[in-house]
C-alpha cells in the first residue's frame, strides 16, 4: 500500500519545510525542494567577489598573490622582492635622493649632480672684518668660491682667503697681474705664507671687484688642496684697475669645510657678497 | 677698545652671527695686520726709490728709454 504524503498526517521527524538561511537562496514546503548558494553572499570558486571590510587577521596565512599590508609602515615605503617571491620592505628616502641600484637591490642614494655648477650657498659680507663661510662640497670634484661687488669703507686694505680657518705657514700663490695704471707685471710668488692674499692695497671706491677662486679635490683627504684664482680689483697706489691670476697650494689634506675671506687691516666692507658652488 | 667684528655663516643651518674677534682671531688679525703694514711701507720706499733713480737719471740726461736700449 502506498500512501499519499499529501493526505497523509505528518508524523515525528517529517520535513514539512526548508528555509534559506544566510547565504542560500530557494526553500519551500513541499515538493521538491531546491537550495541554492546565493553568490550575492558567498564566494565560489567560480564567481568573482569583491571582500570589502574584511580581515585576515592571522599574519601566517599563506596567500598567493596577496602582500601584507602592514609591510610598509611608512608613508611612501615601497614594496620590492629581497628575493625570490620574498616581499620586503624599502623605506621612504631623503629629498632630492633617488632611487639606484645597489648589490643587486633597490636602494635610495643622493643623487648626483651628473656634471656642472651647483650654487650651494649665498652669503652677504656685511659691514664685517672677515667673514667665513662653511662649506659642505660632499659629491663634488671641486668648488668655486666667488666673491663678488665687493668694497671697502676704507682704501689700504690687502684682503686674504683662508680655509679651514688655518693661519699656519701652509699656502703657497705664484701669480701674475696686468692693469693697475701700469705695465704688465712679471709673474711673482713667494714662499709659504698664511694665506691666499692680494699683492694689492685694495681701494675702497670700487663695487664691482671680484674674486674667484676654484679648489680641486675639497674633500679628498689624501691630496694637497690645488686651485687657481682670479681677481679683479682696484689698487690704490695705481691710476687704474686690474687683474691678478694664478694658482695656489693649500698644503693640507684635510676637506675643506670653510672659507674665510677677510681685510688684513683696519676697516670693514662695505658691499659684496661669497657664493659657494659645487662641480663635477 | 672694541674688536673688528667678524660674521660666520653656517650654511648647513642658515645661522649667521656677527661678533667681535675671539682671542685667537684677534691674535692673527694683529699680525696679518702689521705684515699688511710692512708690506704697504715697502711698496712706498720702493715707489719712491725709482723717483729717486728716474730724478737722477735726468740729471745725466738720461731717460729710461735710453737703460732699457742698452738692455738694463
Amino acid at each position: 500500500m502506498t500512501r499519499s504524503r499529501d493526505n497523509a498526517t505528518n508524523v515525528a521527524g517529517d520535513i514539512s519545510g526548508v528555509t534559506a538561511g544566510t547565504g542560500l537562496s530557494g526553500g519551500g514546503t513541499g515538493g521538491t525542494v531546491t537550495l541554492s548558494v546565493d553568490t550575492a553572499l558567498v564566494a565560489t570558486t567560480s564567481n568573482t567577489m569583491t571582500l570589502t571590510n574584511k580581515t585576515i587577521s592571522a599574519s601566517s596565512n599563506t596567500l598567493s598573490g596577496v602582500i601584507n599590508n602592514t609591510l610598509t609602515t611608512t608613508t611612501g615605503d615601497m614594496i620590492y622582492a629581497s628575493g625570490a617571491n620574498t616581499p620586503a620592505r624599502l623605506g621612504i628616502g631623503s629629498s632630492g635622493q633617488v632611487l639606484t641600484v645597489a648589490s643587486g637591490i633597490p636602494s635610495w642614494a643622493t643623487a648626483s649632480s651628473g656634471g656642472g655648477i651647483t650654487l650651494l650657498s649665498t652669503t652677504n659680507i656685511g659691514s664685517v672684518t672677515s667673514v667665513t663661510v662653511s662649506i659642505n662640497a660632499t659629491g663634488y670634484e671641486s668648488v668655486r668660491i666667488a666673491i663678488r661687488d665687493f668694497s671697502l669703507s676704507s682704501s689700504g686694505n690687502p684682503l686674504f682667503v683662508r680655509f679651514n680657518s688655518d693661519s699656519n705657514n701652509n699656502y703657497f700663490r705664484t701669480n701674475t697681474k696686468s692693469g693697475f695704471g701700469q705695465s704688465d707685471e712679471a709673474a711673482g710668488g713667494g714662499g709659504s705664507a698664511s694665506k691666499v692674499g692680494t699683492t694689492s692695497q685694495v681701494r675702497n671706491n670700487q663695487t664691482d671687484s671680484v674674486w674667484i677662486l676654484d679648489i680641486l679635490n675639497p674633500n679628498d683627504t689624501t691630496v694637497f688642496k690645488v686651485g687657481h684664482f682670479t681677481s679683479y680689483l682696484q689698487r690704490i697706489n695705481d691710476s687704474g684697475d686690474g687683474c691678478e691670476s694664478g694658482g695656489f697650494t693649500y698644503k693640507s689634506t684635510s676637506a675643506i669645510t670653510s672659507v674665510t675671506f677677510g681685510i688684513e687691516t683696519s676697516g670693514t666692507f662695505s658691499a659684496g657678497d661669497i657664493k659657494v658652488y659645487g662641480i663635477n | 677698545m672694541n674688536r673688528p667684528i667678524v660674521r660666520m655663516h653656517n650654511t648647513e643651518t642658515g645661522e649667521i652671527v656677527d661678533r667681535e674677534m675671539n682671542d685667537a682671531e684677534f691674535a692673527q688679525w694683529q699680525i696679518d695686520k702689521a705684515q699688511a703694514e710692512a708690506q704697504a711701507q715697502a711698496e712706498i720706499q720702493k715707489a719712491t726709490a725709482k723717483l729717486n733713480a728716474e730724478a737722477k737719471l735726468q740729471a745725466l740726461g738720461i731717460t729710461a728709454d735710453d737703460l732699457k736700449a742698452l738692455g738694463l
